[in-house]
């Protein structure tokens, strides 16, 4: 326990001086403004550069200003969260830096859960504030087709269950090849083979990715099944990460 | 307090300790010499329960260290070769850190990292970040984590080799004043002298082997054969090949006008060199015994190694 309080305090000091509170602040929040008014000055752009029927076409309401955002979470707030923390647990084997720690009693397993935890919550916390401000400007700026408040924040809560899933698939993979860039690539891949493999109907409410389309759909039918497996998918990479860690380490 | 039986540690194929044995008693300091790639920083990572090892026993503090599971030892401090730490925290950020990790109580922890700032002398820069240190700083800030939490067995890895000759003086002051409060202590270094300085035994580690496990005097007495250093009238030609066979002597040394005879064995020599010299009939300016330095008996020792 003494371990998991140092190690979580670390992780926030951390995240503070090396700016990493701030690239997750922009991933997340700035999209969450940025969107919704984007999309309301789109047809006034288009408006003066093409002929005004054009514009007309693009109707945009409250749902699909939510669902844009619902996109770029999953695009490019994605992106820049794994360029944010893909260094994180390789730099902590590579590096000596957990000699001192480790040899003054630290606990392997305390330092890799704080790890997850710290960022888990961080990004949930973003996220969820993400989805209000665009909820707040999406309902401000557009009039129709509007959508539950409620259903807005369980789609928070879906993507936040995903990006556990995203942070604990890197510390897996950190844990396994030592490098955070291959780590973050190989998460991109699977990112978007899971992207095809959810289409197809048998497999996909097993996939972490159908996280992502039920967000986008709203709907609250059958999503037990997912979160359900999402999270013991993550209790097990967990476990193997710690192993990992232990194993690969100092050797 | 340490016993280290018959240790063997290989990467991949390479065997870098073949069985390594050796004994450090409570309240003592052991000096692990031996040059570059000898294996002393592993063997003080084994030691720690850092990495593990392939055969043999190791007992610290009367406890066994299990060599498949590396488990941080209690009661130990290390101070690795090139210590490394999160960098964006100041030194005294950094000693809180580690103190919370041992669940030291806030105020208790201020009092003693106050302390071991004043210790090796880093008050000046200990609210700076540790990014701006230099080597030795991060050197000093090292032994101060080591030494955190009061710890009865102390590992330091060339603890001198980054310190300015004041600082170097302070440390190794420090280190026999730990001695004298009942610490063990481990350590390894190159220098010689430095190791003459403060260690109590020193185990000599080459090719994977301890060749030599003992007090400095008995190194010493057991090889620390003097050296004779004559000047001739004028230096005689092929003196080499006229002395080779000569048993007592081991080498033949010319520099400038002086040639230096080592030896072999004191009393032959003793007896014999004057009517060595006698037989080479060349004038003799003078002729001088010399001590050998705990260099020259390491560099021999290890040359001896060579060819075994
Ligand atoms: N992780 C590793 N993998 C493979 N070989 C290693 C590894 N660590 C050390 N070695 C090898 O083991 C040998 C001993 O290394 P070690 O670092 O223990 O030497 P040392 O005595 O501390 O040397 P120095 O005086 O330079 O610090 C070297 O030949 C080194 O190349
Ligand atoms: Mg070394």
């Amino acid at each position: 326990m003494n371990t998991f309080k140092a190690y979580l305090k670390k992780e926030m000091l951390e995240s503070w001086r090396q700016y990493k509170y701030l690239l997750l602040f922009i991933g997340i929040i700035l999209f969450a403004i940025l969107d919704p008014i984007l999309l309301k000055l789109l047809p006034e752009i288009l408006k003066s550069k093409i002929n005004g029927d054009l514009a007309s076409l693009i109707q945009i309401d409250i749902k699909s200003a939510v669902q844009n955002y619902i996109k770029d979470l999953n695009q490019v707030t994605l992106l820049i969260v794994l360029l944010t923390l893909m260094g994180s647990l390789s730099d902590e084997i590579s590096s000596q830096k957990l000699i001192f720690p480790y040899s003054k009693g630290a606990n392997l397993s305390s330092i890799v859960i704080a790890k997850i935890l710290h960022y888990a919550v961080t990004i949930s916390i973003f996220i969820i504030f993400g989805f209000i401000i665009n909820y707040y400007y999406a309902v401000t700026l557009f009039s129709e087709n509007i959508i539950a408040f409620k259903n807005v924040l369980i789609s928070a809560a879906l993507i936040s269950i995903y990006y556990f899933f995203v942070i604990i698939l890197l510390m897996f993979l950190s844990s396994i090849f030592k490098k955070g860039v291959l780590a973050a690539l190989l998460v991109l891949m699977l990112h978007i083979i899971s992207a095809l493999l959810v289409n197809i109907d048998k497999i996909a409410k097993f996939i972490p990715y159908n996280l992502i389309s039920l967000a986008n759909s709203f709907t609250t039918e059958n999503i037990l099944t997912t979160i359900f497996s999402v999270l013991l998918y993550c209790i097990i990479l967990s476990l193997l990460t710690i192993k990992n860690y232990k194993n690969n380490t100092f050797a | 307090m340490i016993k280290v039986f018959n240790l063997t540690k290989k990467y991949g194929n390479y065997e870098v300790l073949k069985g390594i044995s050796f004994e450090i008693e409570k309240g003592t300091i052991y000096g692990l010499l031996g040059r570059n790639g000898a294996g002393k920083t592993t063997t003080m990572n084994i030691l720690t329960g850092l990495i593990d090892y392939n055969r043999g026993e190791i007992y610290i503090n009367g406890k066994m260290l299990d060599k498949n599971k590396r488990k941080p030892l209690e009661e130990i401090g290390y101070l690795p070769e090139s210590p490394t730490f999160y960098t964006y925290m100041t030194g005294s950020e950094y000693l809180l850190f580690i103190s919370k990790i041992r669940g030291i109580p806030y105020k208790k922890a201020k009092k003693e990292i106050d302390k071991l700032l004043d210790l090796v002398k880093l008050k000046e820069a200990a609210n700076k970040k540790i990014q701006t240190y230099s080597r030795g700083m991060k050197q000093k800030l090292g032994l101060a984590v080591a030494l955190l939490d009061n710890p009865e067995i102390i590992f330091l890895d060339e603890p001198t080799s980054a310190l300015d000759p004041e600082s170097r003086y302070d440390i190794f002051n420090q280190i026999l004043e730990m001695k004298k409060n009942g610490k063990t202590i481990l350590l390894s270094t190159h220098i010689l002298s430095d190791a003459e300085r403060v260690c109590d035994y020193i185990g000599i580690l080459d090719k994977g082997k301890i060749i030599f496990s003992g007090k400095i005097k008995e190194l010493k007495q057991k090889y620390a054969l003097p050296i004779y250093d004559i000047v001739f009238e004028n230096l005689p030609h092929n003196i080499k090949e006229k002395l080779n066979n000569v048993k007592w002597i081991a080498d033949i040394k010319i520099k400038n006008d002086t040639v230096s005879i080592y030896i072999n064995d004191i009393e032959l020599a003793k007896k014999n060199i004057l009517s060595e010299l006698s037989k080479l009939d060349i004038p003799v300016i003078s002729l001088q015994q010399r001590e050998n330095t705990l260099e020259d008996i390491f560099i021999r020792l290890v040359k001896q190694n060579e060819y075994i």
